[in-house]
């Protein structure tokens, strides 16, 4: 009897005072915190990543869509760096989907078919469709004041013309700065709020999740989202976006 | 905007920095022109927010701002003004004006002024459209000396620069300044560009000493020597790409202005939170009235002027500008005292 009201009653106790701490936390700092036990995002995130920078580079999809074949792409190539390149927009919806972790992205002349503001017009579609997506703004054009948007829009810059070791210097701190798995959980989990996704199915999610990066062989991607992904597109997007994650663990 | 072209908008007579102009209508108010206090002037340089000044003449004083640059309209009297003598006000009565009438013009200027920065901007604008095709090109050059230098020797890229013959770098160098050169430009066009991106770690005695060969070629026609002074190993710091242009432009600055036959001082020093640079170079110390507009877009001392150096004062401005977004300041000051002596340049960085 005793055992059985112990268990009832130290959770139950342990709720009501976490409840509490977190009601005064969070009047005191404005921020939210758990006490007794740990957040399922900070959960995610402690999850060691064991892939060092070399690695990283050589999983990094990374694609440049330049018309003057200007980007030095061969020496990236024989740097170790997975890079694709475009004279110009092949298949925007590749760009949308997130295929590419890093899309390097000229201004004139690459998406005259797509958009009437050429590259300007891709870039807002690819961030208005997919937040996360890092883009490095890559033109001569920076003096263009009409084009500022260009440059506010993207997470990074490389002024035509640039030497090699500049450009490679640029990627290289993208590349640690915000090609990380933090990044991306914290992009999903921002999907599914906009979704939505109660909070109970988002912590299932996120304990599956955390499953999945430790190599519970039993789970599967498609799994995890099948009972709340009611249409197609955001059912790629979530696949798209935890496949990324997954990357920085296997 | 100029004084000479605000003088031709303006119906009002006005000050700028330490001159009276005359209006577009009006004249200098004769009590202003024989004035000994000059309070106007020193409303100009302490003026904040406030748009309204009363002299000790009782003459009503209007601020402008435009861009970074101040007017002051001087000398007038507004109707309700009770303060200024009766006679004093019969005798200027040319220069009474409504309060309505005012604030109408001053929005009138505000909006010319306006207008005439975009037209400027426009027509830059399209004058250097042909730069972005000049831009181009020397990118595939540029992508060309690449692949070259990644035929040498070597594990990695820098590894083989380092097996580049020395007058291929030194070609290789030269092609990095013009390409810095050229990105140059284009924040004179748009100074947003200065902080477009990130910021990134960079080295700032790297970033200097890179330039070292390439100035040292144009010291040589004045025979000056460029030395530099360190304490130790310089850490990096966090700044836009646009810091890259601090060195071309102060290292250009004081060969510019430097005696023949001198030395050029590049000081770094390390204390627990900044990185102070100091330029330091011989030659005409500026005189103390010119060293803030020495700062301001398109200002270049008297000296400089008269000497004929080339320069459109773009460079110390530019410079300011981008310390600025890099929560730093420039600052010019002469040691040794007398007409010549040491022009220093200072600047910090935060580590």
């Amino acid at each position: 009897m005793d055992a059985i009201l112990i268990s009832i009653g130290v959770p139950l106790i342990v709720g009501a005072v976490n409840f509490t701490a977190k009601k005064i936390y969070e009047s005191i700092t404005g921020r939210e915190k758990t006490f007794f036990w740990q957040d399922k995002r900070e959960e995610l995130t402690a999850i060691h990543t064991p892939i060092g920078f070399d690695e990283l580079k050589r999983r990094t999809r990374i694609l440049v869509i330049d018309n003057e074949k200007t980007f030095p792409t061969e020496l990236f190539t024989s740097n170790g760096y997975f890079i694709e390149q475009w004279e110009k927009v092949k298949d925007l919806n590749k760009l949308l989907r997130g295929e590419y972790d890093i899309i390097v992205l000229d201004i004139m002349g690459v998406a005259k078919e797509y958009s009437e503001e050429d590259g300007l017009g891709i870039l807002e579609a690819i961030k208005k469709e997919n937040p996360s997506q890092i883009i490095i703004a890559y033109s001569g054009g920076s003096f263009d004041i009409s084009k500022q948007r260009f440059w506010d829009l993207a997470d990074e810059k490389i002024a035509k013309p640039a030497d090699f070791l500049k450009i490679k210097g640029t990627v290289d701190n993208l590349i640690k700065k915000k090609f990380t798995p933090e990044r991306y959980i914290d992009s999903l989990i921002t999907l599914l709020q906009t979704q939505n996704i109660s909070d109970r199915e988002i912590n299932k999610i996120k304990t599956d999740l955390s499953k999945l990066l430790k190599g519970d062989k039993k789970k599967d991607v498609k799994d995890i989202f099948k009972s709340i992904a009611d249409n197609k597109g955001m059912f790629e997007k979530l696949i798209g976006l935890t496949t990324t994650i997954l990357k920085f663990f296997q | 905007m100029q004084p000479e072209l605000f003088g031709t908008i303006s119906e009002f007579p006005f000050v700028y920095d330490k001159g009276f102009y005359a209006g577009a209508t009006l004249e200098q108010n004769k009590t202003c022109k024989n004035c000994k206090e000059k309070d106007c002037l020193t409303f100009l340089q302490t003026a904040t927010n406030k748009h309204h000044y009363l002299c000790s003449y009782k003459f009503d004083n209007f601020l402008l701002c435009f861009n970074e640059k101040k007017f002051m309209i001087n000398g007038m009297i507004l109707e309700n003004n009770r303060t200024i003598p009766e006679g004093r006000r019969f005798k200027r009565e040319e220069y009474l004006v409504n309060q309505i009438e005012i604030e109408e013009k001053v929005t009138r200027y505000a909006k010319t002024e306006n207008f005439i920065s975009q037209q400027i901007s426009s027509n830059i604008e399209r004058n250097f459209e042909v730069f972005h095709d000049i831009k181009n090109a020397l990118a595939v050059v540029q992508k060309c000396a690449d692949l070259f230098i990644d035929k040498m020797q070597g594990s990695d890229f820098q590894e083989k620069l380092r097996h580049t013959p020395i007058e291929i770098t030194d070609l290789y160098d030269a092609l990095s300044l013009v390409n810095s050169q050229l990105g140059m430009m284009d924040v004179l066009v748009n100074i947003e560009s200065i902080s477009q991106g990130t910021k990134n770690p960079v080295n700032i005695y790297r970033m200097f000493h890179r330039l070292n060969k390439l100035f040292a070629y144009k010291a040589k026609d004045k025979n000056i020597t460029i030395r530099w002074k360190d304490d130790g190993q310089i850490p990096f710091t966090e700044a836009y790409q646009s810091l890259e242009f601090i060195p071309i432009i102060l290292l250009d600055n004081a060969i510019k202005y430097s005696a023949a036959d001198s030395t050029i001082w590049v000081d770094f020093h390390k204390t627990n939170s900044e990185i102070v640079v100091t330029i330091s170079s011989k030659g005409k110390t500026i005189p103390e009235d010119e060293r803030e507009r020495i700062f301001e877009k398109y200002e270049r001392g008297n000296d400089a002027k008269l000497g004929g150096d080339k320069g459109i004062g773009m460079g110390l401005w530019l410079a300011k500008q981008i310390l600025l977004k890099h929560g730093s300041d420039i600052f010019y000051y002469p040691t040794e005292g007398g007409q010549y002596g040491n022009n220093n340049f200072q600047f910090k960085l935060k580590i």
